[in-house]
């Protein structure tokens, strides 16, 4: 099977993220979600296993899932600290009875207000990022149309006239790659010609689903140039596996040449 | 309000009793006893569980390498959608709500048998039924239903899933769904109706409590999915529009209706289990629970809240009201927390007694947490879009269902196992039984989350050598290989008993509830005598008068006023 | 509960249960269940409705709302016919109950057989379009209903005519009744959102 995409992103994605992944990234979450203390510098926080976002809305999706990590912290040692106390501390030694408490309301009060205070600061900052996140700029720098199709991926750029689709189905699939200028902000316009679709790709720590006969638009403004993987996330049937796609970033001059050298084309989208 | 169980038949002409009981396999076959009822929902959900997890160690050993063929892409999609339907429909669901609360709540709140006897016969008839058709999808020429357990429009209808797989799904479903209305609404009007004197309802048990309010999201939920499911079929086989773009029907319908009745039905999935823990926890820890209202309210918010999130499944669509179905899914966390924090306290400064059943329970607490945690997480629109369907809520879901299901349910079923059979089980077996589960569980699914976060999407029969996902995927396997392991252990620990019985006494455990004041198993009509109830805990108070409840000054005037209260309405 | 007091036999007083029979609570928690199922139908009326943005019915779509509406009106008064079943059966009038339900039974069954012929009649199809398909299938299970409770009648009637001293006669007789207001009561919110609503 030949997987383009695949071949051109070992060298990009494989090593870095092999050497990366394994033992070290699990003792260090495994070793968070133990509890170990690790003091956290403000500006050097660490990314738990997180794509960064190389968009400025990934970035900012990026952040938010760094503080709800940091937050849940404290909140697991708050259920495993005393658990762990209880099971060592009170392992039975006799037959007597201990003291039947039935209730305690300050302690009750402490576990009902002090949850719902964390909820509504994460509400709030969610609203505010999701705010950023989905926003939908009225003149962005491009528009792509984007059509999620079994088993396949169309992207035109009506103002360019240019269409690049996957070709084949299934194992010997070539697949399209969306090119996206630095710096500059495009919408896309995303739907579906049959069944359900997920536009994901992974490092823009985003993904949105390609419905039938709904029209759904985001942004994007890449922050850095680089070549990413991109997949369909929602089953779609037979080869929902082999629905890929990748996404070149390139500066916004590359791109102009780019766009120039495509052959246009007269399939709209 | 309540009343006399012998009186019943001689007012409403109705005897919930059951008559006199064939012995033998027509005993398995024609009994309207609640406890041969229960016992058969318990037995036939624990073997597809197994035949489900099999699967799922199919599943795994064709993620254990990239480009790995072990089975084929279509047989891929097949496995894992009968894997999810049967785990949560036919397993999960039926094994604590068919089966131990069929079992159990006629005991614990002292009445002689169901309301509806003969329509609990029928409802394990229909499970059954609903059960074994879930299977021969296998069998059709096409195949089962591939296109997962949430079976989306329009990849569902007759033009991208032909062939009679997904017809037979689709009724199976159906099936399993009126089984479980009907045994809710059964056990609600049991609960409503055939109280023993004195048993107020805030003197129900937890677990009591728990499966009310299981019955009635499941009356609330699954005749959702009945009429969605009813349009799906008309969409396959009358040529009606209701899911399709062509005519003027709308896929996302689907996704709405299925997730309205979707999100309840995980906690349908776990507020039973809750109900488990919740009796564990005391018994071994030998304390009351705590903060018993604080918790009945709390599974009340949370049903509550459940019907109103549905839309947490459907933030990348683009189509829902995102603030207002993420603040709901956020404040789910504080009841559920307030239940974690009241188990903590229930067994703080307990006398714990570390057998089997309590080390599965905190094995749940420990689970769910996590699972729960993660929750939180995808309940925040931003960072679902990033995690949406990949590993990452593979990884959520399993911890709190597997948690749910498999860590309380197995707590539950060792506690109760002497309840049911008169026997023991062997204690040094049921702890590799829990060590193995534990190892092996949090192996797979922890690294799980990790795939996710690298971008692993769901339901993927195939991924690439250089997509960075083969050694995550490795260990996770091998977790999975380290559960199946465990639960051969509980197999054999279940065939030794049988096979050389230690009794076990009536009241093992010193419960606390009425189910441990009749023998072990229990006769027919389940009572000879009941013992005073006058508090949360009549068998304890029978059996420790000095420490009993109802001397509790608190608590007395509480009930006091709660009986004032029941008398004003 | 339940003290099913005062059965002063064959003569005036009615019997009561001052607290409802275990068959009622078991019948209204059902049609509790039941009303969430109407309930998932109508939400999918509203959500292709409000989608399609044209007027609904659709151009094409004729529908007879007079005819539908004498219908409307028989399977109501059915109602009343059953109710009046139920308080005879309270009297201890049985024969007198009896006749009741058989014409509460006759009007059920017209309301049927006139969807019948309207179904035959139309000149749309499920098929046509969404609002045919949800026409039909709206109706169709709710004719299913009615005829599930016309079915519950002939064995009432049957159990009716069996042994005198049959306790649980009039819990079922109770029963059957909350079952038929309810089929009613949806119909009508079904004849408004299918016939009236434009
Ligand atoms: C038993 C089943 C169960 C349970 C209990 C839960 C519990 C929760 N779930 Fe989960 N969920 C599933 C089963 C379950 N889920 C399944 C099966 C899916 C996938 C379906 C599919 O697509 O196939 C899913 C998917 C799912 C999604 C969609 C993900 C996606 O597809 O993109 C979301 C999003 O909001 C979500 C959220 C939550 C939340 C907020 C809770 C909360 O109820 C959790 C609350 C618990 C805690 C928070 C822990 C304890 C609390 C404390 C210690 C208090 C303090 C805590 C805080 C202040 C944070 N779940
Ligand atoms: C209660 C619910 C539940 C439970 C307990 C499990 C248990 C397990 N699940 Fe499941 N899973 C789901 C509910 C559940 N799952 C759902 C809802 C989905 C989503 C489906 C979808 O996408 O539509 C899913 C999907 C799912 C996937 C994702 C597939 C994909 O998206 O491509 C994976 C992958 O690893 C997986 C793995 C496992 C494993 C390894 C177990 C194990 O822990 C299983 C452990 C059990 C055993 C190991 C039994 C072993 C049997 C024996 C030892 C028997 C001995 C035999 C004889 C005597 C004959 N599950
Ligand atoms: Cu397209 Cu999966
Ligand atoms: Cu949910």
């Amino acid at each position: 099977m030949t997987r383009e995409i695949r071949a051109e992103l070992t060298s990009h994605n494989d090593l870095k993220v092999r050497s990366k992944l394994r033992l070290g990234r699990l003792v260090k979450v495994g070793g968070l979600v133990l509890g170990s203390s690790i003091v956290l510098g403000a500006c050097n926080l660490p990314s738990f296993a997180i794509y960064k976002g190389a968009t400025t809305q990934g970035r900012d999706t990026f952040h938010l899932f760094q503080l709800f990590t940091i937050i849940s912290i404290p909140v697991l040692l708050s259920v495993f600290v005393p658990l762990l106390w209880a099971i060592v501390r009170y392992r039975k030694k006799d037959d007597s009875i201990p003291k039947q408490t039935h209730t305690s309301i300050p302690v009750e009060v402490t576990y009902t207000v002090i949850p719902i205070l964390i909820v509504v600061f994460l509400f709030i900052v969610t609203v505010q990022v999701e705010n950023k996140v989905t926003a939908v700029s009225s003149h962005p720098n491009l528009r792509v149309n984007v059509v999620g199709f079994q088993w396949g991926w169309k992207f035109n750029y009506p103002a360019f006239n240019v269409t690049k689709v996957t070709q084949g189905v299934g194992g010997s699939s070539v697949y399209p790659q969306l090119v996206l200028p630095e710096g500059e902000t495009t919408t896309i316009h995303l739907t579906s010609n049959d069944v359900v679709h997920g536009f994901y790709i992974p490092q823009f720590d985003f993904s949105r689903y390609a419905l039938p006969g709904v029209n759904n638009y985001f942004d994007f403004t890449p922050n850095q140039t680089g070549t990413f993987i991109g997949r369909c996330s929602q089953l779609c049937g037979l080869y929902h596996s082999e629905m890929l796609f990748s996404v070149k970033v390139v500066t916004p001059s590359q791109f102009n040449t780019w766009i120039s050298q495509q052959s246009h084309s007269t399939i709209g989208a | 309000m309540t009343i006399a169980p012998e009186r019943l038949e001689e007012l409403e002409g109705q005897p919930p009793q059951h008559g006199p009981e064939p012995t033998g396999i027509f005993k398995w076959l024609t009994s309207t006893d609640h406890k041969v009822i229960g016992k058969n929902y318990m037995y036939t959900s624990l073997v597809f569980f197994f035949i489900s997890g099999l699967m799922a160690e199919l599943i795994r050993t064709q993620l254990f390498a990239p480009n790995n063929h072990v089975v084929s892409p279509q047989t891929y999609n097949e496995l894992f959608t009968i894997h999810g339907s049967i785990m949560l429909f036919i397993f999960a669901g039926p094994f604590v709500f068919g089966g131990f609360a069929n079992y159990l709540i006629p005991l614990q709140i002292g009445a002689p048998d169901m309301a509806f006897p003969r329509l609990n016969a029928l409802s394990y008839w229909l499970f059954l039924t609903g059960s074994i058709t879930m299977l021969l999808g296998f069998l059709t020429a096409s195949g089962a239903a591939a296109f997962g357990w949430v079976a989306y429009a329009p990849l569902s209808n007759s033009t991208y899933s032909p062939g009679a797989g997904p017809d037979l799904w689709i009724v199976s479903i159906a099936l399993v769904g009126f089984s479980g209305i009907f045994t809710a609404v059964n056990l609600v009007t049991t609960i409503f109706y055939l109280r023993a004197p004195g048993l107020t309802m805030f003197r129900m048990p937890v677990f009591t409590w728990n499966m009310l309010v299981t019955g009635i999201l499941i009356l609330i939920s699954f005749p959702v999915l009945t009429a969605a499911l009813i349009m799906l079929y008309a969409d396959r086989h009358f040529g009606t529009h209701i899911f399709s773009v062509k005519g003027g029907g709308v896929p996302v319908l689907w996704q709405n209706l299925f997730w309205f009745f979707g999100h309840p039905e995980v906690y349908i999935l776990a507020l039973p289990y809750f109900g488990i823990v919740t009796e564990v926890l005391p018994v071994f820890s030998k304390k009351p629970v705590f903060g018993y209202k604080g918790l009945v309210f709390a599974t009340l918010a949370i049903a509550g809240l459940s019907t109103g999130v549905w839309a947490h499944h459907m933030f990348t669509t683009g189509t829902v009201l995102l603030p207002f179905f993420s603040a709901l899914s956020l404040l789910i966390a504080v009841p559920t927390g307030i239940k974690i924090f009241t188990w903590i306290g229930t067994i703080w400064r307990g006398n714990l007694d570390f057998k089997t059943p309590l080390i599965f329970a905190i094995g749940f607490i420990v689970a769910f947490t996590m699972g729960g945690i993660t929750g939180v997480m995808l309940a925040s629109p931003p960072i679902d879009f990033y995690t949406h369907d990949t590993y990452f809520v593979v990884a959520h879901f399993h911890q709190v269902l597997f948690g749910s299901a498999v860590f309380a349910g197995f707590a539950g079923f060792y506690y109760w196992y002497p309840k049911l059979t008169g026997r023991m089980y062997r204690e040094n077996l049921g702890k590799w039984h829990f060590w193995l589960t534990f190892i092996g569980f949090n192996v797979t699914f922890l690294p799980q989350y990790l795939l996710g976060l690298r971008g692993m999407p769901r339901r993927i029969a195939v991924y690439g050598p250089s997509d960075g996902f083969t050694f995550l995927n490795e260990i996770s396997t091998f977790g999975a290989y380290l559960t199946a392991i465990a639960f051969v252990i509980f197999l054999y620990n279940f065939w030794i008993s049988w096979r050389k019985p230690i009794p076990a006494g009536d009241n093992p455990w010193d419960g606390h509830t009425l189910e441990w004041a009749t023998s072990s198993p229990p006769p027919s009509h389940n009572f000879h005598k009941l013992p005073p109830i006058r508090s949360l805990r009549p068998t304890w108070d029978m059996n420790h008068p000095e420490h009993a409840d109802w001397k509790h000054h608190q608590d007395e005037t509480a009930t006091k006023k709660v009986n004032e209260k029941e008398k004003a309405l | 509960m339940a003290q099913a007091v005062v059965a002063a036999k064959g003569g005036r007083e009615p019997i009561r249960f001052n607290k409802p029979t275990i068959l009622g609570v078991g019948t209204m928690v059902w049609l509790g269940s039941e009303m969430m199922f109407f309930s998932g139908l109508f939400a999918a009326y509203f959500t292709i409705r409000a989608h399609d943005g044209k007027p609904w019915p659709p151009a094409g779509i004729h529908l007879d709302v007079l005819q539908a509406g004498i219908f409307t009106a028989i399977l109501v008064l059915s109602s009343v016919t059953m109710q009046k079943a139920v308080f005879e059966a309270e009297h201890n009038r049985l024969r007198s109950a009896k006749r009741w339900i058989v014409l509460t039974f006759v009007m059920g069954g017209l309301f049927v057989t006139n969807q019948a012929v309207e179904w035959h009649k139309f000149t749309f199809g499920p098929q046509t379009n969404a609002y045919g398909s949800l026409f039909y299938l709206m109706s169709g299970l709710h004719g299913l209903h009615v005829i599930l409770g016309l079915v519950a009648m002939i064995f009432l009637l049957l159990r009716m005519s069996g042994k005198s001293n049959d306790h649980g006669r009039l819990a079922v007789i109770q029963s059957v009744s909350y079952y038929w207001h309810f089929v009613d009561l949806v119909w009508v919110a079904l004849y408004a959102c299918l016939f009236l609503l434009h």
